[in-house]
């Protein structure tokens, strides 16, 4: 492919790069061998639910799918409502409402994860698992430390559980490896989901998208600026970009 | 079957199709196309501004639509329902196809570079491959006229990669963008020229065609017409001559020969019955994509051509060609958090680096043959998969982290030419047919110690520019043999049917006419006698306008009856 302007939204490359970082990477420190044996002792160590789900059969959308205006995924959505809610509220405080812009749940990012979990696709069937596996390490997890489901902890709580598994370090601790992996993908495909809702486009500050009639106005000043004052610190400034001349 | 209700029946409605049956029509021909793929309208079926939120999976990419829901390809991509090809052990060949009309050119990144005089010579430069019948020379006049048929924006550089067009041809480029200034500092530095790149984007109002409005990407398609595709232009300017008749769903299976070995009708499958037709044609053009009409070729065996049509040569199929590729990208730390602004410009390259080393492979300097260049990928996206780095923690605080991230990184794609090697061809698979009982494609391919070094070359300069830009990228570089893209991943294959000066060693002159058959024609990639790393698709309607025209002045003449 010559033009290398993927489209927005979830490329491959950001959820296989997910998915080879849950089934392969999960090494640590702690412990050698085999990468089945490192995800098996990750597991064992993690209390790992491991679910073993019947695959979907439903049928994709097809290589004619009307684009204008797009169509609804075919396939049912598959989460339980019991699933839905921990989703919520596991998703909601990885997006919390901030201000103006919406949570996570507001911006349709749990309906996103239950059609990804849904959908017929080899990729989206390959991280099913793990991410409703992950819903109930949450909810026992929050068992093992409160008594009490995930859902029924305090606020505190469960913040107390994210704290151990959303950060880098905790992959090199045995019992968060897996989990934290898991966590760091739907993480991923949460803020995906997030940042390309009408909302989310605005958090992130995009402009673009408009149309302009007229030339292409190019870099803002302050734009410009920062870019000098980048050249310059990096000692590029002699080698700034000068338009050709000929013709 | 003499019922002669057209001049000439062209197969294929993509960059080489669309431009012949468009010279064709203009020259008062009478032109049949057949298109195996449906009929298709970009002014009602592009979904230009829709959001990712609006489409399935926000829009990722899935084994039905492999570059995103919103790509235009229509039933294709790395697979076609029902249509397989094979391929040899040890052979990992990608063959993108789309059937629809106008093919590919609904959808590709629109760059549009001329190739240069010493692409046409390449063998007499460094005794790989095989020379073009022509120079440059001959060819410049027809860029003219195609570049300002199709509408391309760029500048003359005076570079020595990227022959200058006629003044007033090209439109003016936009201007760059940051990232792009960045990487042509970093570049400048090390002696390599940045430069605008050439792309078939309206940048002022053409025909019934309007100028880019600088949103919404092309890859989509263009409902108003400023990224050129066959669809919003040279067929319905075509069809407006009231002499172009439009087949869709019509799957060419092969050509028929009469006694003396001359092509007289082409047989097609009706797509929608499964029903074989047989239409008569005084001369074929074929333009179905290089390996389509290569596989036509030599699915048309008959008495008089027994190793397949035009194949006296043993030379279709051979000689495959795809560009090379290699990918390598950077977090720019100088680039988080920079001042927002519109950066969509016409959503794909303003700026690339054309290749600088011509002179140091005359010197003998390096330790490949061929040239590359590079295309970047960077920018304020429209957000939603781009987080350059891992994200961390949770709730605001990771939020705030994807938002000072955005834009910083930057990737740099080679895109370079590969000599054409003995191992790299296509034939039929004769144990294998598609759902219209047609005998399928079987590709073998292997990259050669010249494209490897390459390369290797290619990823070393990219590690030293993103050093200069203060990205912490480590030194070693990754082993080639990985980096490298698979055959055919780049989406530029060509060579199948070369042209050249002898029958001996290949299968159509220059004017694309078949050594082997003079009323027939093959006017895609497939005549390419080497691959410059300069994207095929400009110089496939170049030729197909200049070669189109020659076959009009010898049906004039009375020189092909
Ligand atoms: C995503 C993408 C990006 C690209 N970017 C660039 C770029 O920036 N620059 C560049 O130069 N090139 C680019 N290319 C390559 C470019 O698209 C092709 O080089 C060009 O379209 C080839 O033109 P063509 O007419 O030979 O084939 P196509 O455009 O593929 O058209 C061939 C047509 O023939 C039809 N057909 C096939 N077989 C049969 C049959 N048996 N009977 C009847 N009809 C048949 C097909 O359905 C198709 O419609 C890109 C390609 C892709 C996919
Ligand atoms: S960026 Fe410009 S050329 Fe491309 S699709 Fe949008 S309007 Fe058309």
């Amino acid at each position: 492919m010559s033009h290398e302007t993927p489209e927005p939204g979830i490329t491959r490359r950001q959820s296989l790069k997910w998915l080879a970082a849950v089934t392969a990477a999960v090494t640590t420190p702690l412990i050698t061998g085999c990468e089945a044996t490192v995800i098996k002792a990750a597991k064992l160590a993690g209390n790992w639910p491991d679910l073993q789900l019947q695959p979907i059969t439903a049928e994709g959308y097809g290589t004619d799918p009307t684009l204008n205006p797009p169509v609804q995924a075919p396939w049912p959505l598959t989460m339980t409502p019991h699933q839905r809610k921990l989703a919520t509220a596991i998703l909601d405080l990885m997006i919390p409402r901030e201000g103006d812009f919406p949570s996570a749940s507001e911006a349709g990012v749990v309906d996103l994860v239950d059609e990804w979990v849904s959908a017929p696709y080899p990729e989206q069937q390959e991280t099913r698992p793990e991410i409703l596996s992950a819903l109930v390490w949450f909810d026992e997890e929050s068992q093992r430390r409160t008594g009490q489901s995930f859902l029924a902890t305090s606020a505190q709580q469960q913040r107390a559980i994210l704290d151990d598994v959303a950060y880098e370090e905790a992959e090199s601790k045995l019992q968060y490896a897996y989990i934290s992996r898991v966590f760091d993908g739907l993480r991923s495909l949460a803020a995906i989901a997030y940042f390309s809702s009408p909302e989310g486009v605005k958090d992130m500050g995009y402009v673009g998208n408009v149309p302009i009639a007229g030339d292409y106005p190019g870099p803002s000043p302050e734009a410009m600026t920062h870019l000098d004052g980048v050249l310059n610190d990096l000692g590029l400034l002699d080698y700034a970009y000068q338009e050709p001349v000929s013709g | 079957m003499s019922d002669q209700a057209y001049d000439v029946v062209v197969v294929g409605s993509g960059a080489g199709g669309a431009m012949a049956a468009h010279t064709l029509t203009k020259l008062g021909k009478r032109v049949l196309m057949l298109e195996a793929g449906r009929d298709y309208d970009p002014v009602t079926e592009t979904p230009m501004f829709n959001s990712p939120a609006d489409a399935p999976l926000r829009g990722a990419p899935t084994p039905d639509k492999n570059f995103g829901y919103y790509d235009a390809t229509v039933d294709g991509g790395w697979e076609v329902p029902g249509e397989p090809y094979t391929m040899a052990d040890n052979t990992e060949f990608k063959w993108w196809r789309a059937r629809m009309l106008g093919g590919r050119t609904n959808h590709w990144g629109r760059y549009s570079l001329r190739f240069s005089h010493h692409d046409f010579k390449g063998f007499s430069r460094d005794g790989f491959g095989a020379d073009w019948p022509f120079e440059y020379d001959e060819l410049a006049p027809w860029y003219d006229r195609t570049e300002e048929l199709v509408g391309v924006c760029g500048t003359n550089t005076g570079l020595d990669d990227m022959p200058d067009s006629s003044p007033d041809i090209l439109m003016p480029p936009p201007k760059p963008r940051v990232p792009e200034l960045l990487v042509a500092a970093a570049a400048g530095k090390l002696g390599i020229p940045a430069a605008p790149m050439h792309r078939a984007i309206l940048t002022r109002p053409k025909d019934d065609r309007a100028a880019c409005f600088w949103a919404t990407q092309c890859g989509r398609g263009c409902s108003i017409g400023a990224a050129f595709q066959t669809t919003t232009s040279l067929i319905p300017m075509a069809k407006a001559t009231g002499l172009l008749t439009v087949q869709t769903d019509a799957m060419v299976r092969s050509v028929e020969v009469d006694a003396q070995g001359r092509a007289e009708a082409v047989t097609y499958i009706d797509r929608k019955t499964g029903a074989p037709r047989t239409v008569a044609a005084p001369v074929v053009v074929l333009a179905a994509s290089a390996c389509e009409s290569a596989r036509i070729l030599l699915n048309s065996k008959s008495e008089q051509h027994p190793q397949g049509l035009a194949n006296r040569s043993g030379q279709v199929g051979r000689n495959l060609m795809d560009s090379t590729g290699a990918n390598m990208s950077a977090v720019i730390p100088a680039l988080k958090g920079r001042p927002i602004y519109n950066e969509d410009g016409h959503t794909a390259n303003h700026l690339f680096l054309p290749w600088w080393g011509h002179d140091m492979q005359a010197r003998g300097e390096l330790d490949f043959a061929r040239g590359y260049h590079f295309e970047m990928s960077t920018g304020f996206k429209p957000p939603g998969g781009y987080y350059p780095e891992k994200l961390q923690g949770y709730g605001v605080e990771m939020k705030r982290r994807a938002r000072f991230d955005y834009g910083s990184q930057i990737s740099l794609a080679l895109r370079g030419e590969m000599v054409p090697n003995a191992d790299c061809y296509m034939e039929i698979d004769d144990a294998v047919t598609d759902r219209w009982g047609i005998p399928v494609a079987k590709f073998h391919w292997k990259w050669s110690e010249q494209e490897l070094n390459q390369v290797r070359h290619g990823l070393a300069t990219a590690r030293d520019i993103f050093k200069l830009l203060g990205a912490d990228v480590p030194d070693e570089l990754p082993d080639p043999a990985e980096a490298i893209k698979k055959g055919g991943e780049i989406i530029h294959e060509v060579g199948t049917t070369r042209m050249g000066t002898s029958p001996k060693d290949s299968v159509t002159n220059q004017w694309g006419q078949a050594w082997d058959c003079d009323n027939l024609f093959v006017m895609d990639g497939g005549v390419f006698a080497s691959n410059p790393h300069k994207n095929c698709t400009l110089t496939i309607m170049t030729l197909t306008m200049r070669n189109a025209s020659w076959l009009a002045e010898q049906l004039n003449k009375g020189a092909i009856a």
